[in-house]
Order: C-alpha cells, then sequence, then structure tokens
C-alpha cells in the first residue's frame, strides 16, 4: 500500500515537474486593468494564428510600470497610459523602439438613470459627480481638461469625488452610490450599455494607450508579433466597436519599430 | 524634511480615524467580549467566528461589500444615510464605519482571551461577595485585564493606521475627508513621486512606533504586579 503510494506520487512529482510541451510560446503580457476584457476579446485568434498562448497578468499601469523598471518577466506591456512607456524608453528599459500607441481611449459620461440628453445633465447638476483621480488615471486627467474646457472646472470642484481609476468611477456609478460620473466608454461597451455621452474629442487630450517591449523580454519576436497584430486594420476595428477611437492614419501606417 | 501640507492633513486625518476607530472599538468591544466570555452555548462558537472574519476577507474585498451596503439603491444603504444624515460613502463617517468592522477582530479577540482566562473566577469571587455583575466586570475583570485591554487597542489603533483597501474602494482620496496616510502614499507612487511617498512612510512609521512604544510602557506600568502567572498575558508578544 504504502509503495504504491509513493510510486503514485512520485509520478505525480514527475508529471508536475515537467514542462507542458517544453517547446511551447509563452508569451507574457502585462496589461493595464481597463484594457484587459479587449485584449481577452482579439488574443484567441493570435494565439490560433502564432501556435502561442498568452498569459495575462493585469493591474494599473503604475504598478507594472514599477514591476517592469525593477525587471518583472514581462514581453510585452500594454499600458494605459502614454507617459509611463516614455518614462521606461527614457530608463532603457524598452527594446530598440518598440514604443507604439495601441489604443485611444475615449471619456464618456454616464447618468444610470438616464436614457438620453446626459450632456444637458452636467450643467445643472447639484450633487456629486464622480471621475477618476486626475493626478494618477488618464481618464481622470482627460475628465479635468473636459471640464476645463466646458468652463465646469472650477465651478464644480466642491461636487468632485475621485475615484481611485476609471474602473472605480464605473463602480461607484454602477452601484448607486453616485448617480453621475465619467467612465470610459470601453467599460460602457464591455457591460452592454449604451446610455452614455461620448464627450466631443476636441475637450480633451487623446488618451493614447501605448505598448513596448521591455528589454528583459525573453521573446521579443512574439511580442513584436502581438503588437502588430493589435495595431492591424481588422483589430483596429474590432476596437472601436469595444469603445476605444481610430488610430490617426500616420500612427498606424509606422513600420513594426524594431524590425525584429 | 519638507512635507507638503496635504500630507499633514493626511497624517492628522489618519490618526483621528485610527483613534476614534479605538475608541468606538472599546466601547463596543468589551462588553461584547464579555458577554461572548460569560456565554455558555453553542452559539458562541458562530459568533466568535463571525467576529474573525473581517480577518480573512481580503480589505478590498470588504470595501466592494461596504460599497453594495451604502448604496441608495437598496434599503440597508437609505436606511444608513438616513441614520447618518448623509450617504456614507466618501466621507469621513463611512470609514470610521468601515474601520470598526475592518478592525473588531483586533479589538475582541485579545480582550476574549483575557476574559476566558479570568473572567469565571474573577466573577464569582466577586459575586460571593455580594457585587452586581457589571460592577465586577467595571471593578475587578477590567482591572485585572489592564495589558490585554492596552494590547488590544494598540492592536486595533496600528491596524487601522495601516487600512488601504477598504478605504480605497469607498473613501474617494477627499482631502482632510477621507485622504488617509495609506491613499496618499499610493498615489505619490502612481504619480511617481518616490521622495515625497518616502518621507511619508517615514513620519508615518515614526509616529507609529512612538505610539505603540508608549502603549507598551502604558501596558508594562499598568499591568498588576505578578500580573504574569495570573494569566493575564499580552495576547500577542508584539505590543503588550
Amino acid at each position: 500500500m504504502v509503495r504504491r503510494l509513493s510510486l503514485l506520487l512520485s509520478a505525480l512529482l514527475v508529471a508536475i515537474a515537467l514542462p507542458v510541451n517544453a517547446d511551447n510560446c509563452t508569451l507574457r503580457v502585462a496589461v493595464a486593468a481597463s484594457f484587459r476584457p479587449a485584449l481577452e476579446e482579439v488574443l484567441p485568434e493570435f494565439e490560433r494564428r502564432h501556435a502561442c498562448v498568452v498569459q495575462i497578468s493585469s493591474g494599473s499601469s503604475g504598478v507594472l510600470y514599477q514591476q517592469i523598471a525593477h525587471r518583472a518577466p514581462f514581453d510585452l506591456f500594454l499600458s494605459a497610459d502614454r507617459e509611463r512607456p516614455e518614462l521606461l524608453e527614457k530608463q532603457g528599459g524598452a527594446l530598440g523602439n518598440s514604443r507604439q500607441t495601441y489604443a485611444l481611449g475615449l471619456l464618456a459620461l454616464w447618468h444610470p438613470k438616464s436614457e438620453s440628453h446626459i450632456e444637458q445633465l452636467l450643467q445643472t447638476w447639484p450633487d456629486k459627480i464622480v471621475l477618476a483621480d486626475p493626478k494618477v488615471a488618464p481618464f481622470g486627467s482627460a475628465a479635468r481638461q473636459a471640464l476645463q474646457s466646458l468652463d465646469l472646472w472650477k465651478k464644480k470642484q466642491t461636487q468632485l469625488a475621485r475615484a481611485h481609476n476609471a474602473g472605480q468611477a464605473y463602480l461607484m456609478l454602477d452601484s448607486g452610490n453616485v448617480q453621475l460620473g465619467f467612465v470610459a466608454a470601453s467599460q460602457m461597451q464591455a457591460a452592454g450599455r449604451d446610455n452614455y455621452w461620448l464627450l466631443p474629442q476636441h475637450l480633451y487630450k487623446p488618451i493614447e494607450q501605448q505598448l513596448l517591449i521591455p528589454t528583459q523580454s525573453r521573446r521579443p519576436k512574439e511580442a513584436q508579433s502581438l503588437a502588430d497584430y493589435l495595431r492591424s486594420a481588422e483589430v483596429q476595428a474590432q476596437l472601436h466597436h469595444l469603445g476605444y477611437g481610430v488610430l490617426p492614419i500616420q500612427d498606424r501606417s509606422r513600420d513594426g519599430g524594431s524590425g525584429l | 524634511m519638507n512635507i507638503a501640507a496635504a500630507d499633514w492633513q493626511a497624517l492628522w486625518l489618519t490618526l483621528k480615524l485610527a483613534g476614534l476607530t479605538t475608541l468606538l472599538l472599546f466601547i463596543i468591544g468589551v462588553p461584547l467580549a464579555w458577554k461572548l466570555s460569560q456565554w455558555q452555548s453553542r452559539w458562541r462558537h458562530g459568533i466568535e467566528v463571525l467576529i474573525t472574519l473581517p480577518l480573512v476577507l481580503p480589505p478590498t474585498v470588504l470595501g466592494f461589500y461596504l460599497l453594495l451596503l451604502f448604496s441608495p439603491n437598496y434599503a440597508p444603504g437609505q436606511w444608513l444615510s438616513h441614520i447618518f444624515d448623509g450617504p456614507l460613502v466618501f466621507s469621513f463617517t463611512g470609514l470610521v464605519f468601515a474601520s470598526v468592522i475592518y478592525s473588531l477582530p483586533f479589538m475582541v479577540q485579545p480582550l476574549l482571551a483575557a476574559f476566558n482566562a479570568n473572567g469565571q473566577r474573577l466573577t464569582q469571587a466577586a459575586a460571593a461577595l455580594g457585587i452586581p455583575p457589571w460592577a465586577a466586570l467595571l471593578k475587578v475583570l477590567l482591572p485585572a485585564s489592564r495589558a490585554a485591554i492596552v494590547s488590544a487597542c494598540a492592536l486595533t489603533f496600528a491596524h487601522t493606521l495601516g487600512e488601504f483597501g477598504v478605504v480605497l474602494m469607498i473613501g474617494g482620496a477627499i482631502p482632510g475627508e477621507t485622504q488617509v496616510v495609506s491613499i496618499a502614499l499610493y498615489q505619490h507612487v502612481e504619480a511617481m513621486e518616490y521622495g515625497a511617498a518616502h518621507r511619508l512612510a517615514l513620519m508615518l512609521m515614526g509616529i507609529t512606533t512612538v505610539l505603540l512604544l508608549l502603549a507598551r510602557w502604558l501596558g508594562y506600568m499598568l499591568a498588576p504586579r505578578g500580573s504574569n502567572k495570573e494569566g493575564v498575558k499580552p495576547v500577542m508578544g508584539v505590543l503588550g
């Protein structure tokens, strides 16, 4: 009995220790939490074409940036902003000139109880308005710029409640704790809601989401393939349906960069 | 070492929150722990497990459920905002409410251990002398459990100081209202202001160390002579 058990155990241990298909390609991607649903949507096709398994780690761009700057073993970094990839590149943490824009975030105003005329609500709204923290979240600084463009930033100052990021702002609205607030259009689309106001893009600076390949990437070639795939016309069209803006033409025609 | 006004404000707010939470939990925790220690029922274990739950739930998850509890979409939230005269989300009152739940086990557990060790013996002795139970608690049991009380209060205070996940979910980082040190620190790190983050963290640790050393010293001074053979051992060796 004991012998049989020990045999079983050793067999198990061997099975665990053996890497699954040692030669197989695994790509580790660090992605900003807000982009995760969209990434999961378009990944299966990439995995099918490239016979490559993609492991996703998601979190706040700030935390991921920290980890990658300290040599966390990621093959590709998809940030929710432009600032952090730029910083990583400056610090020599990016491979070649792999830094590129892969998506444009769009700002939306949501009032869960309304079906229409949400843009007029903003002017007269007497209660709390939630937005992501302008100091640390790209959607927060976009919301601030939009309010400034509409000449409401100073007027509404006392009513503004800062959520940590767009995800939290959405949660505040969805749970009914706040009635009006700024979220990402992609969140609205992911939740299957269409009762939001898409803010005109001239009211705020584009929310450029950039990617880069960290120097410590073990699979820079596949990472570049994934980056090219994300920027391809077909994926961009999908992203447009998921609530992201259309990349400017000159940005899309830019060469893959690192030439890998 | 220059610390911005907003950071001082966050420090003060944090100390206020931790102090108020400790006071409220002491008022709630003493009768609760005492009742539990006196109670001879099967239900007691269930209640004790319930009190331990805030230790198990990840703070952000606890915060998420509090968000649902505070929501005016449901009856409890409407009732709460009626009682507290306004919504609890994004408010200092809401943080106190959350901290009381979050730090409950840290107050109750040490007290319960002390009362379990001495409660029966002391209350029976007091009853034999004709002292009513509540008087026995106030005049006999509490003084005998001084070390455990100091330890429970110090733990509760320290635990609330470092509270982060819950506040992240329900606070909204409003300066002077809900922007406590843990949140201010996180914002500094997120905004890549590392110098400011280091200074603030150092301040927090400095102040806390002094406060906890004071509590230790107080516990040592207050402990009845030779109390350690009486079984009122400090519950957590770290602080008592």
